[in-house]
């Protein structure tokens, strides 16, 4: 990739603000034509050449600056100042400016964090499953940022390959990545952006460049529950809603996350702001599949004594009410029933209460334990193996364990409202309240312990209509690019 | 304990060996009742003994975390617990609004204690 | 100092500890027995049976309210709600003759980080407990703190409240001092011994633990505060009600240090569990209500949410010219330097109608982070060489606010997002028109009259309405004469109307 200077960026704008014209020429023949095109500056078309210019996007105050100082000072030398400040790469800015290209007509899907990242959690299993799906009949741009957030470039062929199948961790970029522009073309964001300079950008991309913008919503709860959060995550995460809030729509993964978003929506009044679109599209129920020696190498792990399981997947942290599980689990053995609790999930923030009492239990003799290295086979296995899974979450955008389980058909203990509730509207589940332990211990009697009723859930979770993520992918698809 | 289960007299029964009965099971029934007082004070005497050294623990603890404060580690610290004092001050004012003369206040003082 | 010495001080004062714990359990018990006889024969023997007693009815109760009121008692501290649940939880599983073992244990850590087990508690029931804690500590007097000061000086002569402060260590509310009810409820008049000091506990105090009582919270609590509160407006059957100012934390973060996102989400876990909230303007109701909508998606219904709106308010005090006069007319804009107000837009209409030959003076008069303010210093000193009549005044006090309002042809406030827009209302009451937004709770305030409302984010309309108001004088006078004929409410009518909208609502909710 050759470097590109001043004369060849105004050619990159020029062609884009008019494929038709004259590319020949000095700098100050194309600076005047570029001029043409500002002499009633609009934001799309300052947005762009700011974007192309500077060789990095603007933020909303650069754009807006832009215009006023073109109002007072006129295009042609405001632009040609622009157009000598680019940004240069490398600490020092020794290095030359990245190369720009404009794309126009194109689907962009930013996939920056899914690309680079060992993680496997919920949303970058949507994330991937989804742009899975999507690249098989769509033509898909897959973009990042570069490592400051200045501006999107393709991924390269290892980041590609992670962004779909999380198969190279660490995947690196090759050579100096172009700062590619999306230009009368879609920007879809199926993550979850928090990071400063990236949801400033992308705020004033969603707001000012003219392009279509859609994100997939998970959830709200760093603002909604934000004692269950560690520190730092409310003000980041108010950023990325600052940047949602201008665009154009919102699918979230369930119901009860459009519930939150809306309420958030109609907080915008007060700011002079509409807000996006939103629509819930349910994520899918996936049943994963495990060999028998898979299923039996999970429940050596998972089974204690050869006892009944209950099983409970997720990470620690206080949202997912773990304590509430254990005390409820010593209820019921109190009361003299016999089984044994196994949990799949990391510690996270905040789980130190629940490692604690899980240690205290353990040492007094019941059957309980944790498993903090996950693997498909083990948790496949584990919804099968087990008599009943449990989930007394608090708040969840997409309750994924609820889903899974009855996928496989396990009955499930479950949260009587949210997305835990959503899931279950097809039966398969007893519905409790997640912050009454009493409550909690009833319903895992009833799915546990009375055969009758386990089956009646194990019946209807079989009779369960599951959603494949095909569906899901081509829901999302058609939602975004219906006209509204 | 009602008073007819055991003071109704059963006919025929002579008087004077009733009334030594009764002098004898009043004479029980006190003995029962001062040993019942006697063990309940054990208990309370014991019960409030826990009590005390709950208190006796928690304010062994407090007096050490409140001497921590003192510590090297703990002031060597401290600019850093300023700066989020200064923050969440600053929160505090700048949710109350338009401030401008509180956040020069503050900024004022802020600035004048790293000098 | 070493650790070796930690354990060298004095003693501890075992029986004044022993002593004041009987007598914070002899305060809540009446709360737990219906007989005071019962409570009496208890304090005899002690406070390990007592103990005892209350940790059994309250494991028998079937809501919160005694737990929470019992740890409180204990402890002098107000629990968080992982306090609440796991000290449930504990006394849930202990067998009969364990539970004040176990109940003891479940507190042991809030006691030791809060160390006020010498104090004496007093229960307020049925009453109605306003936490003032800022007010009381600080001297600032802005936005909030003149909300609450005006309001709780009326509130105090003519209703029955309980003001309380938290403890310098945030565990628990407290009485007052004297000094302290002053900064509340006297600010024109008293006289403040010394400078702005650190919060300090008062030499004697009494923690104030309220119970079936309402609980009112005028103030943005700081964020150490927030659990305790949260876990008290979702445990102890307190009734709560808040003061809402806005949600501009929330809604636009983009504008601000994610610091104050950070302790404001706290706040919202404090409105979650909430009985009731008025807000100071409709906008700022709405922005509140929107995140009560959300909140069945995590099980919980939310306050009910009322709007009333804070009257239009000139501050008090003389006014004292400072600044530069001139022959031409004075344009000012109020407020901190900061991206949400707004101010470059104002700088940029402001040069545009110099170059159109418009004479005009403009003077902002506001603080602002010095994140901010550089860049914008920097545009005005840019304006002040080409001769422009602009200047900055920063750190001035009201008095030199109030002869400006005076001066003024009219303000300039094109906030992007305000709860009130206090500079709007403070320049009506000086019958200086201004030029605001035309949504929110700025438009609110001007559909009273006197004000040109325009579109923040569209310059061109600044430009017009400025314009409009320096070349002539039809509209100025208009907008004088609607100023003029404005009916608008006054402290008291405020103070009266809160009273109504959020307190007796809660009282209301206490008697069923």
């Amino acid at each position: 990739m050759s470097n590109q200077t001043t004369i060849d960026r105004l050619r990159v704008l020029l062609a884009a603000l008019d494929p038709s014209i004259d590319l020949t020429g000095d700098e100050a023949a194309l600076l005047g034509r570029v001029a043409t095109h500002f002499v009633v500056p609009a934001t799309d078309t300052m947005w762009l050449a700011l974007a192309v210019l500077h060789a990095e996007f603007p933020t909303r105050d650069q754009v807006v600056d832009g215009i006023r100082r073109i109002r007072l000072d006129g295009a042609a030398s405001v632009l040609k100042e622009i157009a000598h400040a680019p940004v240069r790469r490398g600490i020092f800015g020794l290095h030359p400016v990245r190369p720009v290209r404009v794309v126009t007509g194109a689907t962009f899907v930013d996939v920056h964090h899914t690309a680079r990242t060992g993680l496997a959690t919920g949303i970058q299993r949507v994330v991937r499953k989804t742009i899975e799906q999507w690249s098989q009949s769509h033509e898909l741009l897959l973009v990042g940022w570069g490592s400051a957030f200045g501006a999107l470039r393709e991924l390269s062929t290892q980041e590609r390959a992670n962004a779909l199948y999380g198969t190279y961790p660490d995947a690196e970029s090759e050579g100096t990545a172009e700062v590619t522009v999306p230009w009368r073309s879609t920007y879809i964001l199926p993550e979850l952006a928090v990071e400063d300079e990236r949801t400033a950008r992308i705020s004033a991309l969603a707001e000012f460049s003219g392009n279509a913008s859609y994100v997939i919503g998970f959830d709200c709860v760093p603002l909604t529950s934000a004692e269950t959060t560690g520190q730092g995550m409310g003000g980041a995460f108010a950023k990325n809603l600052a940047a949602v809030a201008r665009f154009d729509k919102v699918a979230t993964i369930s119901g009860a996350a459009a519930l939150e978003y809306r309420g958030w929506r109609r907080m915008l009044s007060g700011a002079g702001l509409t807000g996006p679109e939103i629509e819930p599209v349910l994520l899918p129920a996936d049943a994963g599949t495990v060999t028998d020696a898979e299923l039996a190498s999970a429940k050596k792990s998972l089974v204690i004594d050869g006892l009944p399981l209950l099983l409970c997947v997720g990470s620690h942290e206080p949202r997912k009410n773990h304590l509430a599980v254990l005390s409820a689990a010593e209820l019921l053995w109190r009361e003299g029933h016999e089984f044994c609790l196994s949990f799949v999930g990391g510690n996270s923030w905040g789980g130190q209460a629940f490692t604690t009492q899980l240690k205290q239990m353990q040492e007094r003799g019941r059957p309980v334990q944790t498993i903090s290295a996950i693997s498909d086979a083990l948790l496949w296995g584990g919804y099968r193996a087990a008599a009943c899974t449990v989930f007394p979450s608090l708040n969840e955008g997409f309750g994924l364990p609820v889903a899974e389980s009855l996928a496989v058909g396990t009955p499930v203990v479950t949260s009587d409202f949210g997305s835990m509730k959503e899931i279950c509207e097809q039966g398969g589940a007893i519905l409790i309240d997640p912050r009454v332990d009493a409550s909690l211990a009833g319903g895992l009697a009833q799915a546990m312990f009375d055969p009758a009723v386990n089956q009646r859930l194990r019946d209807e979770a079989a009779r369960r209509e599951n959603k494949g993520w095909n569906d899901y992918a081509t829901e999302v698809w058609e939602y975004f690019h219906k006209s509204s | 304990m009602s008073e007819s289960q055991f003071n109704g007299p059963t006919a025929g029964t002579p008087l004077t060996d009733e009334a030594a009965a009764q002098a004898d099971l009043a004479a029980r029934l006190a003995a029962a009742e001062a040993e019942r007082d006697r063990l309940r004070d054990e208990l309370d005497a014991r019960s409030n003994e826990s009590v005390d050294s709950w208190l006796e623990v928690v304010g062994t603890e407090s007096r050490i975390l409140g001497q921590m404060h003192g510590t090297v580690s703990w002031r060597i610290t401290k600019p850093l617990r300023f700066v989020r004092k200064v923050q969440l001050k600053a929160a505090q004012v700048g949710v109350a609004r338009v401030s401008q003369l509180a956040v020069a206040d503050l900024r004022r003082r802020f600035i004048g204690r790293r000098r | 100092m070493s650790w070796a010495e930690l354990d060298q001080s004095e003693e501890i004062d075992r029986p004044g500890l022993s002593q004041a714990l009987l007598g914070r359990l002899a305060t809540v018990a009446p709360y737990f027995l219906s007989e005071q006889a019962d409570v009496d024969a208890l304090v005899q023997r002690g406070a390990g049976p007592l103990l005892a007693r209350l940790v059994t009815e309250a494991k028998a109760s079937e809501s919160t309210d005694l737990l929470w009121l019992l740890i409180a008692g204990v402890t002098a501290s107000f629990p968080n709600a992982d306090q609440v649940r796991m000290t449930r939880r504990a006394i849930a599983l202990a067998s009969p003759t364990k539970i004040s073992a176990a109940f003891l244990e479940a507190c042991f850590d809030s006691a030791v980080r809060f160390d006020d087990l010498d104090k004496g508690v007093e229960v307020v029931s049925g009453g109605t407990v306003v936490d003032v804690d800022f007010c009381a500590n600080h001297r600032h007097n802005t936005g909030i703190q003149r909300v609450v000061r005006q309001t709780m000086s009326r509130w105090n002569a003519t209703r029955d409240v309980v003001l309380v402060a938290w403890t310098a260590n945030g565990g628990a509310m407290r009485s007052m001092t004297p000094l302290e009810r002053s900064r509340v409820i006297e600010w024109n008049t008293y006289t403040e011994p010394g400078r702005d000091q650190p919060p300090v506990d008062p030499e004697v105090y009494r923690v104030i633990i309220p119970f079936t009582s309402v609980v009112i919270l005028p103030e943005v609590p700081q964020a150490a505060l927030c659990s305790a509160l949260a876990a008290l407006a979702e445990y102890s059957g307190n009734r709560v009600g808040l003061v809402g100012y806005d949600a501009i934390p929330v809604v636009s973060a983009d504008t601000l240090d994610s610091n104050e996102t950070e302790r404001f989400v706290r706040y919202l876990t404090i409105f979650k569990h909430s009985h009731r909230l008025a807000g100071i303007s409709a906008a700022a109701t709405e922005e509140f209500a929107g995140f009560a909508a959300a909140l069945p998606a995590q099980g919980l219904v939310g306050p009910e949410t009322v709007e009333v709106s804070l009257p239009i308010d000139a501050p008090d005090g003389d006014a004292e010219a400072i600044g530069a006069t001139g022959t031409d007319p004075l344009v000012i804009c109020i407020g901190s330097q900061e991206p949400r107000k707004n101010h470059l837009a104002v700088l940029f209409a402001a040069e545009l109608l110099w170059r159109e030959g418009v004479a005009f003076r403009l003077r902002f008069i506001g603080g602002g982070s010095i994140l901010y303010t550089r860049e914008f210093d920097k545009r005005v000193r840019a304006l002040k060489r080409n001769g422009r009549q602009i200047e900055v005044l920063r750190g001035v006090n009201d008095e030199v606010l109030l002869s400006a309002y005076r001066e003024a042809r009219f303000s300039l406030f094109p906030s992007l997002h305000e709860g009130y827009g206090l500079p709007v209302a403070e320049s009506l009451a000086f019958a200086t028109p201004v030029i605001t937004t035309d949504y929110g709770s700025t438009a609110e305030i001007a559909r009273g009259g006197g004000c040109l409302v325009v579109d923040p984010r569209n310059d061109d309309e600044l430009v017009v309405a400025m314009r409009s108001l320096l070349t002539g004088d039809d509209i100025l006078n208009r907008l004088h004469a609607e100023i003029a004929a404005r009916s608008d409410r006054t402290w008291d009518d405020y103070a009266n109307e809160l009273w109504d909208q959020l307190v007796l609502p809660l009282r209301g909710e206490l008697d069923v």
